[in-house]
Order: C-alpha cells, then structure tokens, then sequence
C-alpha cells in the first residue's frame, strides 16, 4: 500500500522551525525533571556500591518501599492526626513524608545487613554472593509488597512543599501549542519540579561532601579499602557498615517519596522499572564518584529524550524514515520513542569503551566489584 | 630487665572450626625486637593477628602491658588507649585514601589537631617522600613508598610496640635492606618494641634480640638470636644456610 504524499507545510518554515524549537524546550524539560530523579535515586547504590563493594539489586525495591511508605505514613498521619484545615500542612507535608519514608527504608537496610549481608560477610563470602543475595531480597520484597498492597499501581493525591514553596518559588513554565497537522505541543515546568532538581544537587553535593570530606567519610572509604587494616587503625567498621546501609537507604526512601511525589500513580514494579537507568548513571558516572552522577544522570537523561525526539522524526508521516523504510523495502522497521531507553545505554557502552572506571571515576575504585 | 609490653599465654586460635595456633606462650618486652620466623603456612601472620584481634581467640590470655585485650575487637584495643601499631603483609595502606588521609587514620581515636600536626611532621621527616605526594592517591605509590607510607600510618599513634607482617616482602634486596635498617633505627631511636614476621629468616635473625621459630602452629625453637643463629638445625631448616661439601 502506498502512502499518501507528504503535506505542504501550512505556514512555512519559521512555524516549523518554532515547533521543532518547542519540541526540544519539551523534551529538554522532561529530560531535566528525568535527570533530577535518577540523581536523587543514584546516591544509595553509589554508596553501597563504593563502600561494600558489589551491586545491590534490592536497590528498586528500596525505591518502591519508599513509594509505599511515605503513602503508608501519610495515612499514619491521617489517622493520628484531625484532619482539618490547620493540619493539612502537616499530614500532606512532602519533607514529613519523605523523612519517614528516610526512617522506613533506612531500617530495610539495616535489615538487610543483619539477617543476610552481615552473615554473608562473616562467612567471608565473594561479591558475586552478595549481588545474588540482593536479587533474592528484591524478589521476596517486591512480592511482599505486591501482596499486602496489590499489585497494580495505586492511585493517590499529590503531596505539597512545606511552607508554601510552591508559592514562594514562582516559577511555572507551561506552554501548550496546537497544530492541526503536527500535533499538540507543550513544555511543563512547575516550581515543584526545579524544586526536585534542587534537592537532588544538594542531596548529592551533600553526601559527596561526607564521603570526602569528614572523618566519617573518611572512615567509610578506609572499611571500603581493607576492612582489617581499617579495625586496626581504631575504626569500628561494624558500625561505618551499619551506617553506612541506613544512610544508603534512607536516602533512596527519600528520594522515592519525592519521585512518588511527581507521578499520579505507583506500583510494586516502579523501583524495578528504574533500576537499569540507575545502574547506568552509577556507572557511567564511576563509582563512588557522587558527583559524577549528576553528570551521567543529565547525559542519560538528556540523550534518551534526543532519542526520543529522533524516533519521533522518524515516525512522522511527512518524509518520515519509517515510511521510507516501508516503500523502499516492503517491510516497516518501528521507531517507536518507546524505544529511547536504550540510546542511554549505547552511549554508557560508548563512554565505557574510553573510560572503563566511568566518567569521574577511579580505577581502584571500581575494580574487584561485581 | 625491661618490663614485658605484649604477653601471650597458651593461645589457640584459627579460623572457624580450623584451629591454626595450637598453644603459644610469648613475651614481647620494652624496645626488644622479636623476630618469627617459620615455614608457609606455620601460622605467623595468624599468630600475630590473633595478638591483636584479627583472628578469633579460641583459648588463651593476651595482655598488652597489663591489660587484657583476649577478647577485644582490634577497634576495641586502640580505643581503649593501647599504642599499637600494625603492618599487615597485604593490603598495608589504603588505596583510595591519599597518603594526608592514610596518615590521618593512623590518629582515627584521636582528634586531628595539633598532636596530628605534629606527629605528621615526624613521619615527613622520617619519609620526605611521603610529604612531596602528601595529596596523591595511595594506590599510585610503588612497593617501597607503599611499605614507608604503611610504616608512617602505624608510627602516627606513636606506639609502644609495632607489629609487622613481612615489611619486607614484594621489595627488591636493596630496598628490603633499608627496611631493615629502618626497623633497627625505628628501635633504637623510639626505643619501640617490634614484633617481627619475616622470611627473609637470617638477616631478621641478625638483626632482633630474640627470637621464635614457629612450626605447624607452635614454637618449634624459641631463645636470644645468636644462639638459635648457631643452632646446626635451624640453620639447615630454616635460616636457608647449606651445609659444606
């Protein structure tokens, strides 16, 4: 079947220049709001993964239990707490949320450390037990979850900044433009969504700042090195492991309380779902290099929506490759923008090809971790 | 006589259900260096670490000047104010820290003020190459910068005895000599008492004031070095000397 000749553009180019211009400003702010979560989602697996040296699966699941547990939390607070006009700053207080959500996680990897990883550790097992170990911790908790709260994603109502952020910090960006041939087009930028992106940064700087800056961090990276010379040296690396998997937890439970935050819906996979991209900016950015993260994060989060904008050009009925493709062989090859995940992995593998410990990575530390 | 600094009675130690140390008795007195020496696997560097808690204490007292540390994690010994200082044979410094940060956690119990200022000054005199690469990474240092920056790292705490675990090992004869003679200097300068594991047996032996032949998890020949230096089967067995034709 032979498709229809291409339109005439309508109004020449300047709207299609402005339409394209409109279509990267779009993506550019989603990559943006995409890029703030994987940063905000990334620190704990760095952490865990520079200080105890081997890839922890559980990680999604950590995510999504912070998804349910702030929802759990705010219903805690519902139920404690009148509800009234005076209150509802509280109970829907996005911070209050993600702290608890910060406690609950941080006591899941606590939890961790003690019923598996600790023992794990004392039988002197190899990485490649721990990573196994955290694939079957992921597994038993997502099912839990599923089965306690269902398995399809939950509705809920979106929770507020304290203080007003929201209305202090002005900034709205949103632009909707229609197009009787080339679709709807629009950019959607609210003060919540900078405020995310803000929070990541200092999340990240924050923690990059402990890792080297204090003697705690200090003492986390020395565990990391040598776990015997560290004891013998006066540090406790019982407690620095501890620490450090309530920290590591606690940070994604609250990272995924104001991920949750964004999205209307959640569900027992959303942690898993992410996990991959997550993987990816940990990597690309090096290991125990938090900094780094930010970076990786923008370049995954930024070449998966050119991807997306690309695929999309492709798809479109007007010269589009797809159907070129279709006339010129007979058969459709899709370029569905469903597909732009996986041009954030193309450049990972490009970037590791030079880099192997990662953009800001080191070689030590990257190496004997599974 | 000098007062013993490090005492060991009877221990048995060993890693899991696999007993390694079977019944060691061990003085160690103030600035004496205590040389062991033994074949693989006769359970030295076991010994040594079950001295300071690295290796679990199946029976036996371990005391370090007169207080018990038998059942104390490592982190529990230097806590408790004990001037100990350890270099194990692998895995001496650590490798993503720079050498500033390895030097700082030699002090971890301690606040880094002044006492820390000083004391790093000390080893910069002892090591000047330390202070020229003071912010590199540890992992760019070579073998023998590896093993000085080990030995400032253990120094820092300014302890009454230092425990090292084949010093010498992995570094060319030139270099395992100047460990030597950095060991004696460390002695006699500091007045430190010194365990030491080698296999370099005979020249450690020429150097200690005593010391310990371990076979199989005990003490196979024990007494002053010159002694065990003239000692026709320790000699053939363990001081590598052969016999004339």
């Amino acid at each position: 079947m032979r498709r229809n000749k291409p339109e005439k553009f309508l109004n020449g180019s300047k709207l299609i220049m402005s339409l394209i211009a409109i279509d990267v400003l779009s993506h550019g702010a989603i990559a943006l709001v995409y890029a703030g979560k994987l940063v905000l989602l990334t620190v704990g697996l760095n952490m865990i993964y520079s200080v105890l040296k081997f890839s922890n699966f559980s990680h999604a699941e950590w995510i999504t239990w912070g998804m349910f547990s702030s929802w759990w939390g705010l219903q805690i607070l519902t139920f404690v707490i009148p509800w009234d006009a005076s209150m509802g700053f509280i109970i829907n207080n996005l911070f209050i949320q993600a702290t608890f959500a910060f406690i609950m996680v941080g006591i899941l990897g606590l939890l961790s450390e003690i019923l598996v990883f600790g023992r794990l550790r004392k039988l002197k097992a190899n990485p490649r037990s721990f990573t196994v170990a955290s694939i079957g911790i992921g597994l038993v908790i997502r099912n839990l979850l599923a089965m306690v709260w269902g398995d399809f994603p939950t509705p809920i109502s979106p929770p507020k900044l304290p203080f007003g952020l929201e209305n202090i910090i002005k900034i709205s960006i949103t632009f909707t433009y229609r197009h009787p041939i080339l679709g709807t087009q629009s950019i959607n930028l609210t003060s919540f969504k900078i405020i995310i992106i803000v929070i990541s940064i200092i999340t990240v700087l924050f923690i990059d700042y402990l890792f080297k800056n204090t003697k705690f961090g200090i003492a986390m990276r020395a565990t990391s090195d040598s776990i015997d010379l560290a004891q013998v040296s006066g540090i406790n690396t019982k407690r620095i492991i501890f620490y450090t998997w309530f920290i590591a937890a606690g940070i994604t439970g609250f990272g995924a309380a104001i991920v949750r935050a964004t999205q209307g819906r959640f569900g027992s996979t959303d942690g898993f779902s992410m996990l991959l991209p997550i993987f990816a900016v940990v990597i690309l950015g090096g290991v125990g290099a938090f900094r780094g993260g930010i970076i990786s994060a923008f370049i995954i989060a930024y070449s998966r929506e050119i991807a997306a904008i690309i695929l999309t050009e492709f798809q479109k009925k007007p010269g589009g490759l797809e159907y070129a493709i279709e006339d010129l062989l007979g058969f459709t090859i899709s370029f569905s923008p469903g597909y732009m995940d996986g041009i954030g992995f193309v450049v990972l593998i490009l970037v590791l090809l030079f880099r192997p410990q990662g953009i800001f990575g080191s070689v030590e530390a990257t190496r004997a971790r599974v | 006589m000098n007062k013993p600094v490090l005492r060991a009675q009877n221990i048995k130690s060993g890693y899991g259900k696999l007993q390694v140390i079977n019944g060691i008795d061990l003085q160690v007195n103030e600035k004496e260096l205590l040389t062991i020496i033994g074949p693989n696997g006769s359970g030295k560097s076991t010994l040594i670490k079950s001295l300071i808690g690295l290796v679990e204490l199946f029976e036996g007292r371990v005391f370090i000047r007169d207080k018990e540390v038998s059942h104390l994690r490592p982190h529990e010994i230097i806590e408790s104010g004990i001037p100990l200082g350890y270099v194990p044979q692998l895995a001496n410094v650590f490798p993503s820290l720079t050498i500033e940060e390895n030097l700082k956690i030699g002090l971890f119990t301690k606040k880094w003020d002044d006492y820390y200022q000083k004391r790093i000054k000390d080893m910069f005199d002892l090591f000047p190459i330390l202070e020229e690469r003071i912010k590199q990474k540890a992992s760019l240092l070579s073998g023998g910068e590896r093993q000085m920056l080990a030995l400032a790292r253990a120094l820092m705490p300014n302890p009454e005895i230092l425990i090292l675990d084949e010093p010498t090992a992995a570094l060319a004869p030139n270099l395992a000599e100047d460990m030597f003679q950095l060991i004696i200097s460390l002695k006699k300068t500091i007045g430190i008492s010194i365990i030491l594991v080698e296999q370099r047996a005979k020249r450690s032996m020429e150097l200690s004031d005593r010391g310990i032949v371990l076979v199989t998890g005990r003490i196979a020949a024990e007494g002053p070095s010159n002694e065990l230096l003239e000692e026709d089967t320790i000699k053939k067995l363990y001081l590598g000397v052969r016999e004339k034709k």
